[in-house]
């Protein structure tokens, strides 16, 4: 079990969290859901550690590989999709989930001629190259048509324990979560 | 070309403007000496150990001010300092301390560090915290330095260089002239200065254009070869 305890997490004079605690399953996939600003992307960033809260403690994520598909793409653009995706892992891991997103015409094209919609799926096979045990994912869905949106979803499907922040209740549908917490 | 041959007939007298033929006939004879060359030699060596000391130097530097805020406020000033203080003033303090081989080499460096200093203090504060934290979650610190930060700093950082290679140019040569080390450029244009051989002058006036603007030509040229690596 991951637990996150008595969490305190303030911005300048916004609390986003005062003293909240949360617990998450070892595997599974995970929803998370709730009002814009509510704090869903803070309880993202504090799993990966990417944010250390004002008071509180994160447990059970030792010895966890934990990877990210954040908001935006976040791709380095004078690199090719393959190269983005091979920095984290090896090329053949990098092509085979390329071409499971469908971007396998798109290896060799630099980042920056992709779609918004490309780049999303790069930036998920990126993810899923670098780790597929603790993968933390805010708002996958962006940006993608419906076919790529089943792809992304069966993809996200095999990580061992994936945290999907959402607020879209049809891509929540999509994912056959086995847990929700709204916030 | 053709303005200076006005302007020295127009003055008439080679002493005072020397015409271009003159001028040329002076670097054919400076270059057909063992003297010339080793004076070419000894102020091209200054100058690149200044140079690369300046950049070395202005790195340690902006990575030290960027990440550490009493570095930061203890080190600025000293940049402004180096940055408004005349490259006489700091060549005629030097004269003091070094032996006068050193001091152009000194004076070069102290003018490139601020001028590299900054600007790659400016290029690690912009740095892109998106990509940053994308580099902190997948990549290891060297990877995160050589694929992120680094093509995000030089580009900044090549402009400058450039830029500085020329001032340690002029910094040298006006070091050499006051500090008279054993060989320089700078000495051969003192002394023409003394015997008022103003052919020489120029002709050392030039040759120091031509190779101020060869080595840096070949800088840009590496420089972008460099950056084309990280595209």
């Amino acid at each position: 079990m991951i637990e996150l305890r008595n969490l305190t997490v303030r911005f300048g004079n916004q609390t986003v969290f005062e003293d909240r605690s949360f617990e998450l399953p070892d595997t599974g996939v995970v929803l998370i859901t709730g009002e814009s600003g509510i704090g869903k992307t803070t309880l993202l960033r504090i799993l990966a550690g990417l944010l250390k809260p004002q008071k509180g403690s994160v447990s059970g994520l030792e010895n966890r590989k934990i990877s990210f598909v954040f908001q935006e793409p976040r791709l380095l653009e004078h690199m090719k999709t393959v190269d983005n995706v091979a920095l984290v892992s090896d090329r053949e891991k990098a092509e085979t989930l390329l071409k499971r997103l469908n971007l396998g015409e798109f290896l060799e094209k630099k980042a920056k001629e992709l779609s918004g919609g490309q780049k999303q799926r790069v930036s998920l096979a990126r993810a899923f190259a670098f780790s597929d045990d603790v993968v933390l994912l805010d708002e996958p869905f962006a940006g993608l048509d419906e076919q790529n949106k089943l792809r992304a979803a069966d993809l996200i499907g095999t990580a061992r324990l994936a945290v999907v922040v959402t607020h879209d209740a049809g891509d929540a549908e999509l994912l056959h979560a086995d847990r929700k917490i709204n916030l | 070309m053709l303005i200076w041959q006005l302007l020295s007939m127009l003055f008439d007298s080679s002493l005072l403007f020397p015409t271009p033929k003159e001028t040329i006939r002076s670097i054919l004879r400076i270059l057909e000496t063992a003297t010339g060359w080793r004076s070419i030699g000894a102020t091209v060596l200054r100058i690149l150990c200044g140079y690369l000391l300046g950049c070395v130097c202005g790195v340690l530097l902006a990575v030290l001010t960027a990440h550490t805020k009493v570095f930061a406020w203890l080190l600025r000033p000293l940049r402004t300092v180096i940055k408004t203080t005349p490259i006489t003033s700091f060549a005629l303090i030097l004269l003091i301390t070094l032996v006068s081989d050193l001091v152009p080499i000194a004076v070069a460096a102290i003018v490139v560090v601020p001028m590299i200093w900054r600007t790659t203090e400016e290029a690690i504060l912009g740095l892109d915290d998106k990509l940053a934290e994308m580099g902190r979650v997948f990549l290891s610190p060297w990877k995160h330095l050589r694929f992120v930060s680094l093509p995000q700093i030089l580009p900044q950082f090549f402009a400058t260089a450039s830029t500085a290679l020329g001032f340690a140019w002029k910094a040298v040569i006006t070091a050499e002239i006051l500090a008279l080390p054993k060989r320089g450029i700078g000495n051969q244009m003192y002394l023409d200065k003394v015997y008022l051989d103003t052919a020489d002058l120029f002709a050392w006036t030039l040759l120091v254009i031509i190779c101020s603007v060869s080595i840096e030509t070949l800088l840009g040229y590496l420089l972008k070869k460099a950056g084309e690596r990280h595209d």
